[in-house]
This record gives C-alpha cells, sequence and structure tokens, in this order.
C-alpha cells in the first residue's frame, strides 16, 4: 500500500508544483493519475519513486517512510517506464536491455539467462532478444521498459505517459500488457496519463490541477464531472463525451446509455 | 491545376539495392474544397506521397504536375516557388522553431519567399490569428510556451506564406484530446471559409470521420483506396485495408447489437448524437 500525506513540493520558491496532496493507493489496484502539462502529476510520479524529495510531507510505502535509509529497499518495490521509448533503452539489444537491472545482482549465467528469457516471455518480446532498439517498434520498446522494471521483480510499477509517444497499434499493446500484469500478476498499477480514455479502465482516478487534486473516485463518477474536467483541460474522448450528452436528456432510453457505457469501458 | 500524379514510382537509394517507397501512384487533386486524408500502415509510404507535392522529393518514374508545372526530372532552383503554392507541415513541427520571437518565427517563410518585412509581418500576425496566437505572445520566445502553442506557432509559420494547398504530416500526433480538438477546428474553419484543399496524413480515424471527406488508402507503396469516406467504411471488404473503424461507427454496431438501434452511419459527432436522440424519442 502506498500512503501519501499532505505532500509539497517546489522547484523553487513561488512556486509549489504540489499542494497538500494526499493519496492512498490500494495493494493490486490500479491507479491513473490525471491532470494537463504541469498539473504536478510526473512530479507526484517522481516523489514516489524517490526521484525527488518532498518539501514538506510524508510517503509510506509498504510500511517503509520515504528517506535516505529506506531508499534502497523501496527501489525494490517500485519501479517506473516513462514517456519516451528511445530514452530508456539502454542496451545494445532486447536481451541486454532485460539484463540491465539485473547486472549487479550476482546472478549464474544460468539464472540470468533463465530470468532475462522469462520476463521476455511476460511481455511477448521473446523472439526479440538479438534485435536493436531501431529494428522494434515503439511498442515494443515499451513492453521491454517493462520488461527490465518486471525483471526487477517489483510489486508497484510507475507508466508515466507510457502510451503518449505510440500510435494506436502500440498503444492498444501496452494497454493489453498493463491488464494482464494487474490481473493476472496482481501487481500494483499507476498510470500517469491525460488521456481519459486510457484512464478509464483503472479502477480508480485522481485528477490534478495547479498541483492539487480536485477530483477522486471511479472513472464513472469522475467522468461526470466533465465542466470540472473541461476547466482542468481534460477533454473527454468521443464515446464517454456521447454518454455523458445522452445521459444529460431524459427522453433517451436509458438502454442506450447503459450500452454505451458498457461500450465504453471495453475499450 | 491543383496536383496530379501520373503512375508515379519513387525509389529511395540504398547502398547496394534500391527500394521502391510508393509505386504506379495515379491521383488528381483539386486545388480547392477538398479535405484529404491519407492513411496507411507506417511504412506504407504516406510522407513519401506528399513530399511529391511540393516538390521536396522528385519522381524517380512517372509524372507529378503541381499547379500546372510538370516537376523536374533533376533538382534545379525553379521547384522553390512551389513550397510557397502548397505549403507541407511537417510532423513534430514545433522542433523546427528557431527564432528568438514567435512573430519572427512566424515572419520567416514570408520573407523567403520575397516578401517586405511590413508584407512579411502583415502576413504572420494574420496567420497567427487564425491559430489563436495572441498579440501578447509576439515577442516571447518560441520555446516558452507550452507544446500545443509551440504546435500552432509552427502551423502559423506554413500559413503566413498564403500556400494554395495545405498538407499537414500527422497534424495532431503528440498533442493531448483538448489540444487535438483545438488545432483541427482551426484546419477546419480554414477549409470551410477559405475552400482551401487540405490534405491530412493521420493514424487516427476518428478525424477521418469527423472532418475528411476523401480518403486515400496505401499499402506498401501502393494506392489501395482512393474515393469518398462514405464508400472506404462500407466497404464490403473493409478488412483487407487494415485499417480501424471510426468510434462513430463502433457505437453504432455495437449499439445495434446490444439495444437493436437500426445501423445507419453517422461520421461527425454532432449526427451522431442527433441520430441517437431522434431514435430514442420515437
Amino acid at each position: 500500500m502506498i500512503k501519501v500525506s499532505d505532500l509539497s513540493f517546489s522547484y523553487n520558491q513561488d512556486d509549489e508544483a504540489l499542494r497538500k496532496v494526499n493519496v492512498t493507493i490500494e495493494k493490486g489496484s490500479w491507479v491513473s493519475i490525471l491532470g494537463h502539462n504541469g498539473s504536478g502529476k510526473s512530479t507526484l510520479s517522481k516523489c514516489l519513486v524517490g526521484l525527488l524529495a518532498p518539501t514538506l510531507g510524508t510517503i509510506i510505502i509498504d510500511g517503509m517512510e520515504m528517506n535516505e535509509e529506506n531508499l534502497p529497499k523501496i527501489r525494490k518495490k517500485i519501479g517506473i517506464v516513462f514517456q519516451n521509448p528511445d530514452n530508456q533503452f539502454v542496451g545494445v539489444t532486447v536481451k541486454h536491455d532485460i539484463a540491465f537491472g539485473l547486472e549487479n545482482q550476482r546472478l549464474s549465467p544460468e539464472e540470468m539467462t533463465h530470468k532475462i528469457m522469462h520476463y521476455a516471455k511476460l511481455v511477448g518480446m521473446e523472439d526479440f532478444l538479438g534485435k536493436e532498439p531501431h529494428q522494434l517498434s515503439g511498442g515494443q520498446k515499451q513492453r521491454v521498459a517493462i520488461a527490465g522494471a518486471l525483471a526487477m521483480e517489483q510489486d508497484i510499477l510507475i507508466l508515466d505517459e507510457a502510451t503518449s509517444m505510440l500510435d494506436p497499434e502500440g498503444t492498444q499493446e501496452i494497454v493489453e500488457l498493463i491488464k494482464y500484469l494487474n490481473q493476472s500478476l496482481q501487481k500494483t498499477i499507476i498510470t500517469i496519463t491525460h488521456d481519459l480514455s486510457f484512464a478509464g479502465l483503472s479502477d480508480r482516478l485522481i485528477v490534478l490541477k495547479d498541483g492539487e487534486i480536485i477530483l477522486e473516485g471511479t472513472p464513472k463518477d469522475v467522468f461526470k464531472e466533465e465542466e470540472l474536467l473541461k476547466s482542468s483541460h481534460l477533454e473527454l474522448p468521443f464515446g464517454l463525451s456521447l454518454y455523458n450528452d445522452l445521459a444529460k436528456d431524459p427522453n433517451v432510453d436509458p438502454k442506450l446509455v447503459e450500452a454505451l457505457w458498457a461500450f465504453n469501458s471495453k475499450m | 491545376m491543383g496536383i496530379q500524379f501520373k503512375d508515379v514510382s519513387y525509389a529511395y537509394r540504398g547502398f547496394k539495392v534500391n527500394y521502391d517507397a510508393i509505386g504506379h501512384i495515379t491521383l488528381d487533386i483539386k486545388p480547392q474544397d477538398e479535405f484529404i486524408a491519407i492513411v496507411g500502415h507506417t511504412g506504407s509510404g504516406k510522407s513519401t506521397l506528399v513530399q511529391h507535392m511540393n516538390a521536396l522529393l522528385l519522381p524517380t518514374k512517372g509524372r507529378v504536375v503541381v499547379f500546372g508545372q510538370e516537376l523536374p526530372p533533376k533538382k534545379n532552383e525553379k521547384v522553390n516557388y512551389l513550397r510557397q503554392k502548397v505549403g507541407l507541415v511537417f510532423q513534430f513541427p514545433e522542433y523546427q522553431l528557431f527564432e528568438e520571437t514567435i512573430l519572427k518565427d512566424i515572419m520567416f517563410g514570408p520573407k523567403n519567399f520575397k516578401s517586405t518585412e511590413e508584407e512579411a509581418m502583415e502576413k504572420a500576425k494574420k496567420a497567427a490569428s487564425i491559430v489563436g496566437i495572441d498579440e501578447s505572445l509576439y515577442e516571447q520566445s518560441p520555446f516558452r510556451i507550452s507544446g500545443g502553442q509551440m504546435r500552432r506557432v509552427a502551423v502559423a509559420g506554413i500559413l503566413a506564406m498564403e500556400p494554395e494547398i495545405l498538407v499537414l504530416d500527422e497534424p495532431t500526433r503528440g498533442l493531448d484530446p483538448k489540444g487535438r480538438k483545438d488545432l483541427m477546428a482551426i484546419f477546419k474553419e480554414i477549409h470551410e471559409t477559405e475552400h482551401k484543399t487540405i490534405i491530412m496524413i493521420t493514424h487516427d480515424m476518428d478525424l477521418v470521420s469527423e472532418y475528411a471527406k476523401r480518403v486515400i488508402v496505401l499499402n506498401n507503396g501502393t494506392l489501395a483506396f482512393d474515393g469518398p469516406k462514405e464508400l472506404l467504411f462500407e466497404h464490403p471488404h473493409f478488412e483487407d485495408f487494415h485499417l480501424d473503424m471510426p468510434t462513430s461507427l463502433k457505437i453504432l454496431k455495437h449499439l445495434e447489437k446490444e439495444v437493436g438501434i437500426p445501423y445507419k452511419p453517422q461520421y461527425d459527432y454532432a449526427s451522431l448524437l442527433q441520430y441517437l436522440k431522434e431514435v430514442s424519442h420515437e
């Protein structure tokens, strides 16, 4: 479980990027953190993995408070995949990239090979182990990045805009993989995004605006607040917007409205 | 006039082998009132195709005629003026911003096409107002504004050259849904008020459905379909194109199956909403 209490962060004195943020994330859940550019969502994710130290407030992950002493232990629990697939591919080949994080764990060559194969299979990249990054699509590169994080056996995975540079096919690949990680491997998933249709697949949404939480709840509850979302520069996707417009009209058959909701939740 | 392709092929020259990026393309694009989407998988030749439209690439075989002028077989200076006639907005055009101020950046194009300083400034201001860049931003650095604003400044730089035809290579890629909607509204406005032909490469079938009139589908460098979008989406072998259906049509198919609402294609948001209200009021 992650418990964030009264978290504030400032990059400089005049400007608070996060203001008194309180968040609880249950083990095994999938939470999306939404917000426009500059809303503080990436700052929050960087605080959660200990890349930034909060100005005020506390972060407790599985009973451990985030501080210098606990950081090495916390890093074993929580991993992050970033937006640009090209900036996080460190190996020469897929195999080397997955191996990167394993290299200082004193594994025997057999164990190493076994682990690489195992995680490559989990993300469906076992046939690409010898490929170089330029031979892979964006979606494939992100899958390798996820395999690298999985190889560290962390329980919590943060995906910071991990689909925003991908084409529709690549996005769909990653969406399916996230569902699998969450449902079959019971990983806690935190997705940082400004894409509401993607966020709609998670269990719970947290909406940030100018460093503060303005909305929190299930996708269904949050998406009703169209005006508040718009004021945070978030635009409802086609199907959700249609759902809201029809739900508002009392003459429209409720069965149609429900069928439309079902359409939106399957994506 | 407009743009004509007659049996055009283009091969990239590799170290040992040449590979065909597009082959045997024949097209006729009118100078006004067209809104064309070019779709197809990554590597299908979309970008290669549009780069012929303003002579950035010259055909290996076949003929390309742009506003009455046939592209020469070899690069020469004389084709430069076509870049003013056909304005091409590249992918992530904001990467090409470079001037000290936003206004100077937008003026760069018209100045290159022999406008005086005053003319260029006038054209730049007009273009800035079309894309919704406020006067208060003119003297700011183009690197200190949001990604969506940077994209609009880059588009204004092309509009300031007053092209007859506007070619857009994935104009909304990487923008958030709000930025996407705002930018598309600008292109729609330009198309409707100035009747300019707009040619847009995209992967987003929702944009095709909402805005385009005609669709060109490329598959491995050849023309797989060229016609009205209605015919594409109702094509009996649509699945052979390996394209996604637009959300509007997916919703209609879902509603027909689940609650028996008759499937009647609606391509844009407003008409889909109206249709669903109508059928449910009956």
